[in-house]
């Protein structure tokens, strides 16, 4: 019950994180102070960068409700934030996000959101209170509701619509998100395909207008469920439900058939390809084979992610590199109609005898991962701390992320697959470099101040 | 004044006048802090800011000995999981709707069986969110059974993020707590010791001073920050307490004061060359090491003399500083020490009891812009657009915003610049950050279509309201 080491943030992070990642969307919050900084320094926002008192500025919108808005109610406050924000902001599109405090005052967000839409101004709102839900939840919940306000959403104009939505990579929560979602719009292009990331670099609010015409909605986690749902029930359009990310071209070889198949494409075309790829991993994998073999990085390895990176990881290392997975921690608390799916995602290349969990908190994980005693950790900062007592090699795949940035890495579709070789050559060769961070804060605190 | 004995602490509103809203020049603010006082003041367009909760964290996570809890919904911990606290065990009661309406003492006792379970600890710091706050949750009950129950105090700290608008306040918020719920001790003895009074401050800068105070034969602990509980209560012990940054230390020396008697020596912040041998010196003649101190302050004097001029390469470089108040003050006269020129300043929150800082500066440059504020990014591009600084020193405000004005930024965070090693790395970064400002450039080449030409147009203060009570 108690969630100690939460990874999963709050609904609130969720949101923000998903609406900063769209251009000229502009997240108005309706909340205490400081939930945007928590929203920013949670799971990626530490990665390389800060320790010590933090105050990052987020450049956020935001009420900063105090004691008289909670206890006279802050719908007034919010209608002058929302009205000096347009003045303030640039943007396409303008999105209250309320947090826990105005739920549980009971402001009336949603009259104050419809005054500013009568006044023509494209202004929607989000409930996204904390203790509704995870950061996972919250992507989710947002996207649901750009996506069902699309008379608001600026038209791209009157460029072609792109085939295939890219829907449940999760910013903030899937540290690659961004070179995941720049992979697979690579990856479809080879097949002719336009893909429509809708989040990250050069993505716009036109995009989730573009979104409502699209040909498939391509699922990569459970988070994405939701949201192909409305686009098929309010718009038409069809979902490819994978639930996880592809993670080396066997598996990139698979959503090229599913999407193939899918959208009609030319069998021959697509296996052809998918038979590329394989050639490409086959050179790269061959190139590295002197470290893959003199290294001896065939290891007893446990996995610990969100369902996405998790699935695919575990698929990847077991049914390509022969690693011997013997653990997949699946840490973000997906609906439990989706486990049999997630299950059969991962037994049917790794077999029966894989054990699969489903936690997210450090010392439960902590426990599962001394039992079953690994020679490789693949997890989150969480669990460098368990990693270095088992003094086993620990490769840092999951949020929270301390050791590095991620830009365009990451370890999905078929280059982000021999990123994640080359990484785990690195860790497990040379455990000194280990890709993780160096220290934690209060040790190295203690070691100046001793 | 603290007042260990009511419930928590005051907000610093309440208790120092602080305003965290004002734009304009320094004399009006100066004029208006020495006369009736400062008038409190809102912005009707605000950007995000830290709060309370927040500070807390930063301070309860160096104790060893203390676990956090945190009561609220799961996010409210996010600052403990990745930028801060990474080491100190934690945990969040993660409160769920039903229990916002309901209550949530069932979740936090768990929270706080489940962290005892895991890790030997002497304390348990219960932190309070704004949820919780507003529920009134009965957080007593539970904290006073499990009390008894584990053999450890579990103390509240209760933040709420909507009753200041001045998130250092939060550091205040859990002193008290530590303070008020130390365990009694029987005999106590007289150490010859000082309280070195850390709140907010690096490692690094504390152990500069500490190694300093140790050349002058003074013993000095750290306290509360990067103390151990078990440990903190043998601050009763001391001779005296000893201010860093004033504004953050003067809760704790107080508390001190009136729970065990130990005086508390409050010296101008030590940055910059003399008022670390003032503050060294004062230390020094309490503790009756006064020629130690000074062949302490002769030595570090001698030596920068000679570095000064080959530090002072960029005289003449204008600068945006944007800090803390008292740190503030003082890297100003470090700065002009160094030969440049404040071009304004950003202070987190101001109060009366800087009212003769602000008279120097009024009196040098009645002119110079000040912003008061913390996260308030808007404002101070606007601001800076119009000064056009040649650089901009703040400390952990990851200002990206105000690279992307082409102006380099120095950020102190882990840039020591306490004492006689700050002066010298200050100089250095700054020497650093002018040598090559490509990053800066790079990004202000690109759009910036983040705010509205409007926006910039208008005076920074064009938000920024009286209070109407």
């Amino acid at each position: 019950m108690a969630q100690d080491g939460d990874r999963n943030g709050c609904a609130l992070h969720g949101a923000v994180r998903l609406l900063e990642a769209i251009g000229g969307v502009v997240p108005i919050l309706h909340a205490s102070p400081g939930c945007g900084v928590s929203a920013g320094l949670g799971t990626d926002g530490a990665a390389n960068s800060c320790d010590g008192p933090v105050a990052s500025v987020r450049e956020l919108s935001a009420t900063v409700l105090q004691e008289k808005q909670v206890v006279f109610g802050g719908t007034a406050r919010l209608r002058e934030q929302i009205k000096n924000t347009l003045k303030v902001q640039n943007g396409d599109l303008y999105v209250v996000v309320t947090g826990c405090v105005p739920e549980i005052v009971g402001d009336d967000t949603p009259a104050m959101v419809k005054e500013a839409r009568e006044q023509r101004f494209p202004v929607i709102g989000v409930a996204s209170p904390g203790f509704r839900g995870h950061a996972w939840t919250g992507y989710g919940q947002t996207a649901r509701a750009l996506l069902s306000q699309e008379g608001l959403l600026p038209s791209a104009g009157d460029d072609a619509a792109s085939d295939v939505n890219l829907v449940g990579l999760v910013p903030g929560q899937d540290p690659g998100w961004e070179g995941d979602l720049f992979e697979l719009e690579q990856l479809l292009g080879l097949l002719g395909l336009r893909a429509n990331r809708l989040l990250g670099f050069g993505q716009r609010a036109s995009d989730w207008h573009r979104a409502t015409r699209a040909r498939l909605t391509l699922v990569l986690s459970p988070w994405g469920a939701p949201v192909a749902q409305l686009l098929s029930e309010k718009h038409g359009v069809p979902t490819l439900d994978l639930g996880w990310l592809p993670t080396g071209s066997l598996d990139v070889g698979i959503l090229f058939e599913r999407v193939g198949q899918a959208l009609g494409l030319d069998a021959a075309k697509v296996k052809a390809t998918s038979q590329a790829l394989d050639i490409r991993q086959r050179h790269f994998l061959a190139k590295a084979s002197t470290a893959l073999l003199l290294g001896d990085v065939q290891k007893r390895t446990a996995i610990v992610g969100g369902t996405a990176s998790a699935v695919g990881q575990a698929r990847f290392l077991a049914g390509t590199l022969g690693q011997l997975v013997e653990l997949v921690v699946i840490t973000d608390q997906p609906p439990e109609e989706r486990n049999p799916a997630i299950d059969e995602a991962i037994r049917s290349v790794l077999g029966d005898d894989v054990r699969i969990a489903f936690l997210f908190g450090q010392a439960e994980i902590a426990s599962q991962l001394r039992a079953s005693k690994p020679e490789l950790i693949l997890g989150s900062a969480l669990e460098q701390g368990v990693a270095r007592s088992l003094e086993v090699a620990f490769l840092e795949v999951a949020a929270p992320i301390r050791s590095r940035p991620f830009f365009l890495r990451g370890y999905g579709g078929s280059a982000g697959a021999l990123s994640l070789v080359e990484d785990l050559l690195t860790v497990v060769q040379f455990p000194h470099r280990a890709i993780s961070a160096p220290l934690t804060t209060l040790a190295k605190e203690q070691e100046i101040l001793s | 004044m603290a007042n260990i004995h009511q419930r928590s602490a005051q907000s610093r509103e309440k208790r120092t006048g602080a305003i965290a809203a004002y734009s304009g020049t320094v004399a009006a603010l100066w004029s208006e802090s020495s006369g009736a006082g400062l008038s409190q003041r809102v912005r009707t367009f605000a950007q995000d800011q830290p709060s309370d909760l927040q500070r807390a964290f930063s301070l309860l996570r160096t104790i060893r000995g203390v676990g956090i809890v945190v009561h609220g919904p799961a996010g409210c911990a996010a600052t403990l999981q990745a930028g801060e606290g990474f080491g100190a065990p934690w945990v969040v009661s993660g409160i769920n709707e039903r229990d916002s309406i309901m209550g949530g003492d069932r979740r936090l006792r768990a929270a706080i069986l489940s962290l005892t379970a895991a890790h030997r600890l002497s304390a348990i710091a219960v932190v309070t969110s704004p949820v919780v706050a507003i529920n009134n949750d009965d957080i007593d009950s539970v904290r006073l059974e499990l009390a008894e129950e584990l053999g450890i105090p579990v103390i509240p700290v209760l933040t709420d993020a909507f009753r200041t608008k001045v998130a250092a306040g939060g550091y205040d918020t859990a002193v008290h707590a530590l303070f008020k719920h130390l365990p009694a001790r029987s005999q106590p003895v007289s150490e010859d010791r000082v309280n070195l009074l850390a709140i907010g401050e690096s490692a690094e800068d504390v152990a500069h001073l500490r190694s300093l105070l140790a050349e002058a034969g003074v013993s000095a602990t750290a306290v509360p920050r990067y103390g151990h509980f078990d440990e903190i209560g043998r601050a009763g012990q001391a001779r005296f307490s000893v201010s860093l940054d004033p504004d953050e230390s003067n809760y704790a020396g107080e508390a001190l004061r009136s729970l065990y008697g130990v005086e508390y020596l409050e010296l101008p912040v030590p940055i910059g060359i003399e008022p670390t041998s003032d503050w060294l010196e004062s230390v020094g003649v309490a503790m009756g090491r006064s020629n130690q101190a000074e062949s302490v302050v002769h030595v570090n004097q001698q030596r920068l003399a000679v570095e000064l001029p080959r530090l002072a390469g960029f005289a003449g470089a204008r600068v945006f500083v944007h800090l803390p108040a008292r740190p503030a003050f003082a890297v100003c006269d470090l700065l002009a020490e160094l030969g440049l020129v404040i071009a304004g300043l950003g202070l987190t929150t101001v109060s009366p009891s800087h009212s003769q800082s602000l008279r120097r500066l009024a009196e040098r440059t009645p002119d110079l812009a000040v912003l008061v504020g913390e996260g308030q990014a808007f404002e101070e591009v606007n601001l800076v657009r119009r000064l056009r600084p040649d650089l901009i020193v703040t400390r952990g405000q990851a200002a990206v915003h105000l690279l992307r004005q082409g102006i380099p930024v120095l950020d102190l965070q882990r840039v020591p610049f306490f004492g006689y090693q700050g002066v010298v790395r200050v100089a250095d970064a700054i020497a650093r950050r002018l040598a090559n400002p490509s990053l800066a450039r790079f990004l202000a080449e690109g759009d910036d279509d983040g705010y509205t030409k409007s926006w910039l147009g208008k005076s920074t203060h064009w938000f920024i309201k009286h209070e109407v009570k």
